[in-house]
């Protein structure tokens, strides 16, 4: 029994877990729609197989799935999704219910809530305590998105389905970096591989059998996971410009994308070669990851002010009105403290800078690094509609020279198909899209030190710098 | 699974999903293996620039050949919508396109239709010529602007050269840019020779050259004269030895051309000259007829040399449009019988210029009784007339009163200005009248409106003329007064007004005339009415016509000393008219606008709805002129207001009563009695002046020239009935023009951006930008289009562009011509970038996928298509030898009732969707394959027969069209040997050996010369086409709102 055909079996009207908005569209139009339906027997199948390959971008707080499917790049909502975020954010979470049972997302029904699944990672820990909840919320992102592509495509999708998953983790942990951070590639590969062992593995007698916490721990120690050729992972910058570096409006130079996470403040700065269509490598010239995400903006913020923040996980960032009104201070007080993390947050990126490029042998003491600006700039991740990152940047700066980065939008590919999301917040699902692609098509990245040197004289400065903003 | 065959490096495949995208393998293959199984991956470069690496299952081999549409049906491959919006829309950008309009809404001016019937005409006139003759008013200029712009969107066309009075140069000069967006320059003859003697192709884009009929005249003998070296002169040599060589002037465009209707004159002369050279012309005229059938002809011969050149053909003409007219208002009334019909038809087939008309023929042998009372066919028949009718290509002419957007109401004011009994005015006004007519009777006086003059000058204002009569009369107020009787020749300012100003001086000597300025009752009168409009319309802009330059400084003065500031408009200034009447328009404080007749001729004042005349002109046309600036298209008020001031119990005061009044021109447009009631006013003047009269002597004369105009005005509207009206079918036409702007037959600005983002994606590499931006798109192209673009640009003169200098800039897509802004460059159909991309492509052969499915929401393309499954299939037909069109088609079939639509509805069906599709991915699994091959084979074979209707169609209006030449070249050839033979033969009786040689020599070259006439026009007979299948597929209309 093939995978896909074993899911099927599986699903039971009260198990489905297919999003609300999702399936209601599906329900209406059928309904709304008069048209009959003179198609021949809907069993005939094309003969023919797919390959499908499910980009997942886990995130601190919140993850997102993009899957590429006859040349569409489909975006998955997720019914878990609610609480007045798009269809297309999952928070990254899972809750146990009073059974045991493991259920998606957070629900206030739920007995146990794992919400900060990511973050213990990154933080180097890799224990147990902290691969069981990433492993089962892998496996029922995993069985989720199978069951959504499988209902909304059957028809369209050959017998044999040949899925493939591609992960990303943050730019730091490839070619130097922590070994913390160096371990977590190794940690998230096992860990979806296991996951996707686990749905496999869920064998459908009795039908009913939900995942357990149980069951995962029992899979674990029965050395799931062995590679299955399946699951890669790539440093989240390369699918995260994807969308600019596939598109026709990359241009030849220095690039710095700027990621505003919830945990993570991340910023490469890197090289688009006019070879490098997105699968060949990427030379990174500089990366730098600091704990400087929103949430720490708030912890700092709670902190000055000696307060705490109710807010619903998964929430907006506040506004500094909201602030101000919540811990009972005023506007300029909020901004004040504000202002000294955005200093925190310019003082980092400066230091991340590197003045000089690397010369054959390594040392970065080659041509004075401002030569190869004006470059492109990029802003992403949730924290981008926050003003304070947004003013940070503006200052992009080395310590020894103002870089000019003329910041643009992510441009938005037209073959991803997301109707609920607007181009504004498209890029929330860029690392996503960028995953989606084939294994062979995403670019590996090349550290500073293994960059080939260039010639003097090779980087010519534009005809015409880029207005500064 | 079927196998595949052995792909490798250098193969070229296309995606199995979307059959649309090809391209080669250049890397691989690469192992995948995924659990237990491993399959083969290959990297393919794909045409649209992308590549990426795929498993060898969604790879298939391209086959040599591509796949027509029923291949790809085979296998349910089908590609989406975008497909069908980038073909169509490549064809209609890049093409010329007869059911396009390319002007259509592209240029600055509201969108009439009437102003587009001239253009229809034009775009299907064989001839390439088109006479324009609508009434005053209705914006002939700018229907000559929309055929140039058609012209250039179609054919590259970059010389246009406007020949026109030298009044109205500005006008033109000013519309032509500030409306369709071509730089015009004013030119005389020097100026003109030199840019007509440099290549065609060298000409700069879109410009225009103006010159004066007057500064272009050769003088009379100057072919005779070898000491004649005026540049005019110049000129018209070498139009002369231009003429037959390919065309020097793209279009020619004629303004109050009935300059040229008497072929004995210079100007007719030049007039052909420049048509010999010119590609195409347009001649404006509002009165192309004037009291002879002669005076069209002169003109038509002009629009169409082929067919009007001998003067014989245009009565036959005339007589053999007469029962096809007939026929054709039988058809169209519906109570007429089948029988009715067929014989009205009969007859129309019998005269000899239409009796080898392959087209009427036809049309003959296809009446169907049946169908007859369907009133669709009918419209179909009469159309099918139409196109048989001679005339119908060469005449456009639109009325007034047929233009229901120009329904303004006239509402005319005479306030009451009567001079106190006995009072100073009367005195004056008596002495000066009596004076004049002593003058007359003791002295000859060669024309009646030199007597006329003091006499009008003193209506017009009394303290005025007698101050005047004290010093000179500028040569501007004669030549006012003595335009009132041009007929199109420019009249001179006469010297021999002086002795009567002298006469009439004598007799006023002693009198005190600013005794006149004290008691002014017509501007006290005036005054008080001015002040009492303006209190009620403060916001009003009023403006006073007064043909006396001497008025026009009086009322200024005298209102200013009311407080109420003007502005003084008049021949002579140093700013030229346009800008003062801009700066009259713009002010905030002047309202009133003082202005002799410069300001009634060219231009446009719609933006006050008050005129007054201060004084009245004797003849009509030039008060319709006045009362023409404000009652025209623009003007935003439901009426006008006319207010005339006359002094009662005068002569102006009679012909106001008795002349003017009754023609009704206070009412409504008289339209087409310019020349006659010119001669009549001319005459009138003359016997009111010239004798003794009592008041009820001056009424009769008046009422006789009144009779006499009424009496000529019948005449005309006979002539016209017979000529010029027979042709103008304007339901017709007006419904096509309409049609095609309800149908979006044009180019979009959406269509633009889309058309250069496609050639963008596919030909610019992989570096260039196209970033959407809220108020535009920022776009920077590659270095190496860059340089392409840069040297196309130099090659061929275009405009230049900004993104030709690679700097990142932001571009707007409009489809106006004109810019109305220069803070953005504008990206429009006549843009370099455009023009380049059309170039190119057709260099390339493109790729059509051509098999296409897609849905539509009921909603957007409207109720009338009720949903179901549409069958389609499109082909690109092009006609013609010289002037190629090509004509986008389609056939449509209801899948449900499996009805054919007509052509008419499978293109707007098309047309609709071609905006709003969605992409319908399960197409290959929704459809029932069989079933769709054959409704799309139905369509093809429809399609295929509409073909050859139309070539045939075409073909039989081509010959029909040379045989027509042919015959009446025949005809006249007979007559001249005939009449060659008879004085043969009276040679030959009496043995005049030598002489019957020589005419016997004459008919030889008489015969030599009909032959190559006839060889001439027959070389035209070649009428090639061909067709191009674009596209089929299936639409599936559905309602409901979610897709």
């Amino acid at each position: 029994m093939g995978l896909l055909d074993w899911l099927r079996s599986r699903l039971t009207p009260g198990r489905r877990t297919i999003s609300k908005q999702w399936h209601d569209q599906q329900t209406t139009t059928a309904a709304r729609t008069t048209m009959p339906r003179t198609t021949v027997d809907a069993s005939a199948k094309v003969e023919a197989r797919d390959q499908l390959v499910m980009g997942v971008d886990v995130g601190t707080t919140l993850s997102k799935v993009v899957v590429s499917v006859r040349g569409r790049r489909v975006a998955v909502p997720f019914e878990a999704a609610g609480g007045g975020t798009n269809p297309y954010l999952l928070p990254t979470a899972v809750s146990i219910t009073d059974t045991g049972e493991c259920r998606l997302g957070v629900h206030e029904a739920a007995n146990k809530c794992y919400d900060d699944i990511k973050k213990p990672l990154i933080d180097g820990k890799v224990d147990e305590s902290v691969r069981l909840p990433l492993i089962v919320f892998m496996a029922l992102l995993f069985q989720q998105v199978q069951n959504q592509i499988d209902k909304h495509h059957d028809r369209l999708l050959g017998e044999r389905i040949d899925w493939l998953v591609n992960l990303g983790v943050p730019t730091g942990s490839f070619g130097g970096g922590s070994r913390g951070e160096r371990d977590l590639v190794g940690v998230y590969r096992s860990c979806a591989e296991a996951a996707w062992a686990l749905v496999e593995q869920l064998e459908p007698a009795g039908g009913e059998e939900p995942l357990t916490l149980d069951r995962c721990r029992r899979a674990m120690q029965c050395e799931l996971g062995k590679g299955s050729g399946r699951i890669s992972v790539f440093p989240e910058i390369v699918p995260q410009v994807a969308s600019y570096v596939k598109s026709k409006q990359r241009r030849e130079g220095v690039h710095v994308f700027v990621d505003v996470g919830g945990g993570t403040l991340d910023v490469t700065v890197f090289q688009v070669l006019s070879s490098n269509l997105g699968s060949e490598e990427v030379p990174v010239w500089a990366r730098m990851v600091h704990p400087l995400g929103t949430r720490y903006l708030l912890d700092h913020i709670c902190k000055e002010f000696d307060s705490s923040l109710e807010l619903p996980p998964f929430s907006h960032f506040p506004s500094e009105e909201d602030i101000a009104t919540d811990m009972r201070v005023s506007r300029k007080e909020v901004r004040e403290v504000m202002e000294s993390f955005r200093r925190i947050v310019v003082a980092a990126i400066r230091k991340a800078i590197p003045p000089r490029v690397p010369t054959a042998d390594g040392r970065m003491d080659g041509e004075p690094f401002n030569l190869r600006w004006p470059g492109r700039g990029f802003l992403g991740g949730g924290g981008a509609f926050v003003e304070l990152y947004k003013d940070a940047v503006k200052q992009f700066a080395s310590r020894d020279f103002v870089c000019r980065v003329d910041w643009v939008p992510l441009p938005r590919p037209d073959e991803l198909e997301a109707s609920e999301i607007d181009d504004a917040h498209w890029h929330r699902l860029a690392v996503a899209y960028g995953l989606s692609f084939d294994p062979f098509d995403i670019a590996s990245i090349r550290p500073p030190e293994e960059i080939e040197p260039v010639p003097p004289g090779y980087w010519q400065p534009p005809d015409h710098p880029p207005p500064l903003h | 699974m079927t196998d595949l065959p052995p792909l490798g490096i250098g193969s070229a495949v296309h995606y199995e999903y979307d059959p649309s995208r090809r391209g080669v393998i250049n890397k691989g293959p690469r192992p995948r293996p995924v659990g237990d199984v491993e399959y083969l991956m290959w990297h393919v470069q794909w045409a649209d620039g992308k590549n990426g690496w795929h498993p060898q299952y969604e790879l298939r081999p391209a086959p040599e050949t591509p796949p027509d549409a029923f291949d790809l049906l085979q296998d349910g491959r089908f590609c989406g919508h975008s497909e069908l919006r980038r073909n169509i829309t490549f064809c209609q950008v890049a093409g010329n396109v007869g059911n396009m309009m390319y002007s259509m809404d592209a240029t600055n001016i509201k969108f009439l239709p009437y102003q587009y019937k001239p253009v229809l005409t034009f775009l299907e006139s064989p001839s390439n010529g088109i006479l324009i003759a609508d009434e005053v008013g209705l914006g002939k200029t700018i229907e000559a602007g929309l055929i140039w712009t058609e012209l250039r969107a179609r054919y590259d066309a970059r010389r246009l050269v406007v020949v026109c009075p030298a009044t109205l140069r500005d006008k033109w000069e000013l519309e032509l840019e500030n409306k369709f967006g071509v730089s015009a320059r004013q030119v005389n003859a020097d100026e003109l020779l030199k840019e007509l003697d440099a290549p065609r192709h060298q000409a700069a884009e879109s410009q225009a050259l103006v010159c004066s009929i007057q500064g272009i005249r050769p003088p009379k003998w100057y072919e005779q004269d070898p000491d004649e070296t005026s540049p005019a002169a110049y000129l018209a040599h070498f139009l002369g030895d231009e003429a037959g060589l390919p065309s020097l002037i793209d279009l020619l465009v004629i303004d109050e051309a009935h300059h040229f209707r008497n072929p004995e004159t210079q100007s007719a002369h030049i007039g052909t000259l420049l048509r010999d050279v010119s590609e195409h012309v347009v001649l404006l005229s509002a009165t192309p007829v004037n009291n002879k059938e002669e005076d069209l002809f002169n003109l038509l011969r002009l629009v169409d040399p082929d067919t009007f050149g001998l003067p014989e053909v245009f009565p036959a003409v005339l007589a053999a449009n007469e029962p096809l007219v007939h026929a054709r208002r039988i058809v169209m009334d519906h109570k007429s019988t089948p029988a009715a019909i067929k014989e009205a038809l009969g007859l129309a087939g019998q005269h000899e210029l239409l009796r080898g008309s392959r087209r009427l023929s036809g049309i003959i042998d296809s009446v169907d009784d049946d169908l007859l009372t369907d009133p669709v066919y009918r419209v179909e028949l009469a159309s099918r007339i139409d196109k048989t009718n001679l005339l119908r290509h060469v005449v456009s002419r639109t009325r007034k009163r047929e233009v229901h957007e120009l329904r303004i109401e006239r509402r005319a004011y005479r306030p009451e200005v009567k001079m106190p009994p006995g009072g100073i005015e009367e005195v004056f006004y008596r002495t000066v009248t009596a004076s004049i007519r002593r003058y007359a009777t003791t002295k000859y006086v060669g024309a009646g409106f030199l007597l006329a003059m003091p006499q009008r000058l003193m209506s017009s204002c009394m303290y005025a003329a007698a101050k005047a009569w004290s010093s000179e009369l500028s040569n501007e107020d004669v030549a006012t007064l003595a335009d009132e009787t041009d007929d199109g020749e420019v009249v001179e300012p006469q010297e021999s007004i002086r002795p009567l100003m002298e006469h009439i001086g004598a007799d006023l000597r002693g009198f005190d005339y600013r005794l006149l300025r004290d008691t002014d009752t017509k501007f006290t009168v005036f005054c008080d009415w001015l002040l009492k409009y303006m209190k009620e319309h403060p916001n009003d802009k009023i403006i006073v016509f007064s043909y006396f330059k001497g008025t026009l400084a009086y009322l200024s003065e005298r209102l200013a000393e009311h407080h109420v500031p003007s502005q003084v408009l008049h021949g002579g200034l140093a700013e030229n008219k346009q800008s003062a009447i801009d700066r009259f328009r713009r002010s905030t404080d002047d309202k009133i606008l003082l202005t002799s007749e410069v300001a009634s001729e060219g231009v446009d004042l719609q933006f006050s709805r008050c005129i007054v005349n201060y004084d009245l002109p004797w003849n009509p046309m030039r008060i319709e002129q006045r009362i023409g600036r404000v009652d025209r298209i623009g003007q935003e008020s439901p009426h006008v207001w006319i207010v005339n001031m006359v002094y009662g119990d005068t002569i102006d005061d009679r012909i106001y009563t008795v002349l003017l009044e009754k023609i009704g021109i206070f009412e409504r447009s008289i339209g087409g009695m310019e020349m006659i009631l010119g001669r009549l006013v001319r005459n009138l003047a003359d016997e009111l002046m010239s004798q003794e009269l009592t008041k009820e002597q001056e009424e009769e004369k008046i009422e006789q020239t009144r009779i006499a105009a009424a009496n000529r005005q019948k005449q005309q509207d006979q002539l016209e009935e017979q000529a010029v009206h027979l042709v103008a079918f304007e339901d017709f036409v007006l419904q096509q023009v309409k049609a095609a702007h309800d149908l979006k037959r044009r180019i979009t600005s959406s269509d633009l951006k889309a058309y250069v983002a496609d050639y963008l994606d596919r030909h610019a590499g992989d570096s260039y930008d196209f970033q959407e931006e809220s108020n535009g798109v920022v776009i920077t192209l590659p270095a190496k289009l860059r340089a392409s673009l840069a040297e196309y640009i130099r090659n061929n003169r275009l405009a230049t562009t900004m993104l030709t200098e690679g700097r990142p800039q932001l571009y707007v897509f409009s489809h106006k011509i004109a810019h109305p802004s220069q803070h953005r460059e504008r990206i429009n159909q006549f843009h370099p970038l455009v023009r380049y991309i059309g170039s190119q492509l057709k260099l390339t052969s493109r790729e059509f996928c051509p098999l296409i499915a897609f849905r539509l929401l009921s909603k957007t393309v409207g109720s009338e298509w009720p949903a179901g499954d549409y069958a389609f299939w499109i082909s690109r037909w092009r006609f013609g030898g010289g002037r190629p069109v090509d004509e986008l088609r389609a056939r449509v079939l209801a899948m449900d009732g499996n009805e054919l639509l007509t052509a008419n509805r499978s293109w707007d069906l098309v047309s609709a969707s071609k905006g709003h599709g969605l992409d319908w991915h399960s197409a290959g699994l929704d459809l029932d394959r069989e079933r769709t091959k054959d409704a799309i084979d139905s369509c093809r074979k429809k399609l295929e027969e509409d073909y050859h209707r139309e070539y045939e169609d075409r073909k039989a209006g081509n010959d029909d069209r040379i045989n027509m030449q042919v015959e009446t070249l025949k005809q006249r050839v007979g007559r001249q040997v005939a009449v060659k033979k008879r004085v043969l033969s009276t040679h030959r009786e009496h043995g005049r050996e030598s002489l019957a040689r020589a005419t016997e020599g004459q008919i030889e070259a008489v015969t030599r010369r009909y032959e190559n006439e006839v060889a001439q026009r027959e070389m035209k007979r070649d009428f090639k086409s061909c067709k191009e299948d674009m596209c089929a597929g299936v639409i599936r209309v559905q309602t409901g709102d979610y897709a």
